[in-house]
């Protein structure tokens, strides 16, 4: 009966498919969900491939599976991943259905899936990965992923005892997961910019686990993530199998230290959380018995995809468009991090209300108070535009991160932001929200013709 | 006057923090005391004016209860004295008889005010809320894996007008005793309620209390209340 009922849910999920293909429809979720309705357990009993590799964790996990996913193909292996569609069940059920043929064998060689870390509940347990990489644990939206600690205890009780595991050594959350199963760690060592002494809001692992006393930092990157010991007991961090030992930005290159051996790998993306991503998926690849040098030739032709990240140029203006996710907290300050220590006069424009919530609700502004406003409080930026029905809110935030009045501007509509705002500017810096990416476009628009006009031949008018 | 915030460093999450930073910027005279978790509350030893606890995880909240059930009768002589507790989040509930796991298993809390608590892990609870308290509107947000029941009338904290009370279709929110205010909304919560904040500086004794950015703070507050007062989605 069961198995009866296996193959129905695998048919139809295969014709859903191609019917949606069809109709030129998005088909990475709903073929997924009828398997599911008609199967209830068709994850566990989907025959898998050779090979099973995971990606999870709170940041990351997109570009890390893409990246894992791509050096697996580039290999000559037959992957299947759920790359451009859902990481819940019903994708990773998709997933499985192009995995196996009409007679539910395996067809490809790996499978290559990044999982959302709060439906590894109903995942994990069923799909059994061979190896999972955990990305990092931070806080996310309050409404779906409530605090860290919940989203550890997920993990540590639904992931196989089986899997081993590939983790952030110098994220202090995710690296003392699942105390029993086999791992390795990857770590980046010591940088210049490191600091012992948390400047965030946040620090969600600043005291030791065991005795409760104030951890310390041989070094703290940003939030929980560096190298920390406990001046009480002896807690402290993982020491990395997988060390980042340096990262030459002018020839960009990273160098990794395995085994008291060092290999030179070229540097996908520059920002520090790709190169976390990258070093992940390297650990994952010499584990998995991967030829070394090989994954350092498909590196080269690895890039990441960009839609979070736009420059374009207005009148005497260049127009930086980048995507500072709306209530992530974690996320958002990095951004903030990055715009606040970039050099030159700039104005930053801010937008990350939700819209979808904004229709038809009120959004919950509790997570900008874990914003770290205080890197945008830097007479460099010489305007901060605060922009929708929030306003008032990131208005009183960044006062309270002691940024002058006279620098904010703080406008309800968008639209008339744009009108008042200062044009007389060398860069301009637009935060825009998932939700938000359509208006910051049609904003950008608005800017290029209003700085085009405020500035005629080479003179501000 | 002497504020102590409690286990800063665990009782800080969904920007609960942000009270006592903003409450900082309104009273600059006042001595903020931020005891954390490997030191015993001062509260304990010496007088103050104001205990601040905000959010934390279950394991935290059960970490804290173990820590302070010693300690009831001098929390409970506090409240008497009408010294200010002010509790946000799930924080409160260990000031209730017990909270229930999903299991059923029931840990003991302080047994101050007579109500009790029961998590529903892993289902969670999101709503904007709007409600009354000494004819304020109070506005807020709430997020989480427990209701508490049982709290007597005269125990309450606010009237619930919309959004989530105490439990889902409670008439109520919060708890409140002599000068202990206890309330699921969490975040800003005295940045979101600039009315409430100066009757929190009335209590401590300032006289027509000017709060920090009262401008920007007050039309955040009307804009909020003007939105929550229209009929939009409550439960998210
Ligand atoms: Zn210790």
């Amino acid at each position: 009966m069961g198995i009866l009922r296996y193959f129905i849910a695998l048919w139809a999920s295969k014709t859903v498919f191609k019917l949606l293909r069809l109709l030129k429809r998005n088909a990475t979720m709903y073929p997924g969900y009828v398997a599911l309705k008609i199967c209830p357990d068709y994850l566990a009993r989907t025959k898998k491939s050779p090979n099973v590799l995971c990606v999870t964790g709170t940041n990351g996990k997109t570009t890390t599976t893409n990246m894992v996913a791509d050096i697996l193909a580039q290999s000559g292996m037959r992957v299947v991943s759920n790359r451009y569609g859902s990481n819940i069940n019903t994708g990773v059920a998709t997933a499985l259905t192009h995995s196996v043929n009409i007679f539910g064998k395996p067809k490809v060689d790996a499978l290559v899936l990044e999982v959302d870390e709060k439906f590894s509940r109903l995942i994990m347990p069923f799909i059994k990965p061979d190896y999972l990489i955990v990305t990092n644990l931070f806080r996310d939206s309050l409404k779906r992923n409530a605090h860290p600690e919940y989203i550890f205890s997920i993990l540590d009780t639904y992931v196989p005892k089986e899997t081993k595991l590939v983790l952030n050594a110098d994220c202090l959350q995710s690296s003392q997961l699942l105390k029993e199963n086999k791992k390795v760690y990857f770590g980046i060592d010591k940088l210049d910019s490191d600091v012992t002494e948390c400047v965030n809001i946040i620090n969600d692992f600043s005291i030791c686990p065991v005795c409760d006393e104030k951890l310390k930092f041989n070094y703290l990157r940003y939030h929980h993530i560096g190298n920390a010991y406990c001046p009480k007991c002896d807690f402290k961090s993982y020491d990395a199998d997988y060390r980042l030992t340096n990262i030459d930005y002018e020839n960009k290159t990273i160098t990794v230290l395995h085994h008291g051996k060092e290999d030179v790998y070229p540097m996908v993306n520059r920002a520090l959380y790709n190169i976390y991503n990258e070093l992940a998926a390297i650990s994952l690849m010499s584990e998995f018995g991967a030829d070394l040098d090989k994954v350092k030739e498909y590196m080269h032709k690895i890039s990441v995809t960009q839609t979070r990240y736009n420059e374009s140029k207005a009148g005497k203006t260049e127009i930086v468009r980048t995507l500072a996710k709306g209530q992530n907290s974690v996320s958002c300050s990095r951004t903030l991090d990055f715009v606040g220590h970039e050099k030159g006069e700039r104005t930053v424009f801010i937008m990350l209300d939700d819209l979808l919530e904004r229709k038809d609700s009120s959004e919950f502004e509790g997570w900008i108070f874990d914003v770290d406003f205080e890197f945008l409080n830097t007479p460099e930026i010489k305007q901060i535009v605060l922009a929708g029905p929030r306003c008032y809110d990131y208005k009183v935030r960044c006062l309270m991160a002691g940024i002058p009045e006279e620098r904010i501007l703080c406008e309800l509509d968008e639209l008339k932001a744009v009108e008042l705002m200062d044009k007389d500017i060398e860069k301009l810096y637009l935060l825009h929200d998932t939700t938000t990416f359509d208006l910051a476009c049609e904003l950008e628009e608005k800017m290029k013709v209003a700085f085009s006009k405020a500035y005629k031949g080479g003179e501000q008018v | 006057m002497k504020i102590e915030v409690l286990y800063p460093e665990i009782c800080c999450l969904f920007g609960d923090k942000a009270n006592m930073r903003y409450f900082e910027m309104c009273l600059p005279e006042a001595e903020f005391i931020k005891t954390p978790v490997s030191e015993m509350p001062r509260f304990l030893t010496e007088d103050v004016d104001m205990v601040y606890f905000g959010s934390c995880s279950e394991s935290n909240q059960e970490r804290i209860l173990s820590r302070l059930k010693d300690h009831k009768e001098r929390i409970e002589a506090l409240i008497e004295k009408g010294v200010i507790f002010l509790m946000t989040g799930n924080s409160f509930e260990i000031m209730g008889n017990y909270i229930e796991k999903p299991d059923g298993e029931k840990i003991e809390a302080l047994g101050i005010v007579d109500f009790y608590s029961k998590r529903t892990i892993p289902q969670r609870f999101n709503s904007l809320f709007l409600g009354k308290f000494d004819e304020m509107d109070m506005v807020g947000y709430t997020s989480r894996f427990s209701h508490s029941y049982d709290i007597k009338e005269k125990d309450a904290f606010m009237s619930a007008t919309k959004g989530y009370g105490s439990f889902k279709d409670a008439k109520t929110e919060g708890i409140r005793r002599n000068n202990l205010y206890g309330t699921y909304l969490l975040g800003p919560f005295l940045i979101q309620n600039p009315l409430f904040t100066k009757y929190l500086c009335e209590q401590l004794g300032v006289k027509e209390p000017e709060i920090a950015f009262e401008k920007d703070v007050m039309k955040a507050y009307e804009i909020r209340l003007g939105e929550f007062k229209k009929d939009i989605k409550f439960i998210c």
